[in-house]
C-alpha cells in the first residue's frame, strides 16, 4: 500500500446531478497526493462511464483507476456502448473485496 | 472473519448505515448486493436502517409482491422476503450453524420506525434506539454511510 494510503471512492450520483464533477475531482486530488485511489461508479454514477469523460482524465493521469459496476451498466444498456477511456468493468465481487480489504478507506457518495 | 462479542477486536467486518431513501435511486439495491456478496465471502455484516428503510422489513409486506397479470407465474420477492432470506441463510447466532460462513445483523431504528408507523418486523430483525448506533460502529472494522434525507 502507498504511504498515503488506499482509497475507494464510490460514486452513485449521475453526472447530470454533479456537473462540476466534484467527487471525481476529489479522487484525482487523492491520487495526485500519492494515494492509491479507485473511483468506483455504481447506480447512476455509471453515466460517467459512457463516452468521453474529461472529469476522469485527471484521475487516470495521476495513476488512479476507474471502475464501473457491471450490473449498473447492464441495467442502463450501456455495456455495448463506447466506454470512456480507462474505465474498467467490474462485478460486485471485486467491489466487495476492495471494500473489505484491510487498510482501504471507503467513501460513498 | 470478524470475532464474537467475547473476543478482542471488531464484532463486525462491515457496517452499512442506510439512511438514503429506498426509492428514487439504486442505493438500496446496490447495498443489498454488496451485503449479499460480503456474506457469501464469509464476512460478518451489520446493517443499520433509518428513515423509510425501517419499513422494508415489515411482516405486512409478505414474502412476495402481488402477481403481475401479464406474467402470472413469475414471483418477485418483497424487500422483507429478500432480507428474511439473508437472515435465514446467515444467522448472527453462535448457537446456530453458519453453513455459508457469513453472518448478518439487521437493525431498525426505533425512532424512525415509530415516526413512520412501521409495523411488526420480520423474525431476526432487531429494533433499537438510535443511541446504540455509536456503540455498533465502534465495534465495526469498517463503516459505510449511505446517506440522504
Amino acid at each position: 500500500m502507498s504511504a498515503r494510503g488506499r482509497f475507494l471512492l464510490v460514486e452513485s450520483v449521475g453526472r447530470w446531478a454533479d456537473r462540476g464533477g466534484r467527487f471525481p475531482r476529489s479522487a484525482a486530488v487523492l491520487a495526485e497526493s500519492g494515494a492509491e485511489t479507485v473511483l468506483c461508479l455504481v447506480g447512476d454514477g455509471v453515466s460517467r462511464a459512457g463516452g468521453p469523460a474529461p472529469e476522469l482524465e485527471r484521475l487516470l493521469a495521476a495513476g488512479g483507476r476507474v471502475w464501473a459496476d457491471r450490473a449498473a451498466l447492464e441495467r442502463r444498456a450501456l455495456t455495448r456502448l463506447p466506454r470512456a477511456r480507462g474505465v474498467e468493468e467490474v462485478g460486485m465481487e471485486e467491489i466487495c473485496d476492495a471494500v473489505l480489504a484491510e487498510g482501504t478507506r471507503v467513501l460513498w457518495h | 472473519m470478524a470475532l464474537s462479542d467475547t473476543e478482542a477486536g471488531p464484532r463486525w467486518d462491515l457496517a452499512l448505515v442506510l439512511t438514503a431513501p429506498p426509492y428514487g435511486s439504486e442505493a438500496l439495491g446496490t447495498a443489498l448486493r454488496l451485503v449479499e456478496t460480503a456474506l457469501r465471502r464469509g464476512a460478518v455484516a451489520l446493517v443499520w436502517t433509518c428513515g423509510y428503510n425501517t419499513m422494508l422489513t415489515q411482516t405486512a409486506l409478505g414474502d412476495a409482491k402481488p402477481r403481475d397479470p401479464a406474467d402470472w407465474h413469475a414471483e418477485h420477492p418483497t424487500t422483507a422476503g429478500i432480507i428474511a432470506g439473508l437472515l435465514a441463510r446467515h444467522p448472527d447466532d453462535p448457537a446456530r450453524p453458519r453453513p455459508l460462513g457469513g453472518a448478518l445483523t439487521w437493525y431498525v431504528c426505533r425512532f424512525c420506525a415509530l415516526d413512520r408507523g412501521a409495523g411488526e418486523q420480520i423474525d431476526g430483525v432487531r429494533t433499537a434506539s438510535f443511541s446504540r448506533l455509536g456503540g455498533c460502529l465502534r465495534r465495526s472494522a469498517k463503516t459505510l454511510y449511505l446517506g440522504g434525507a
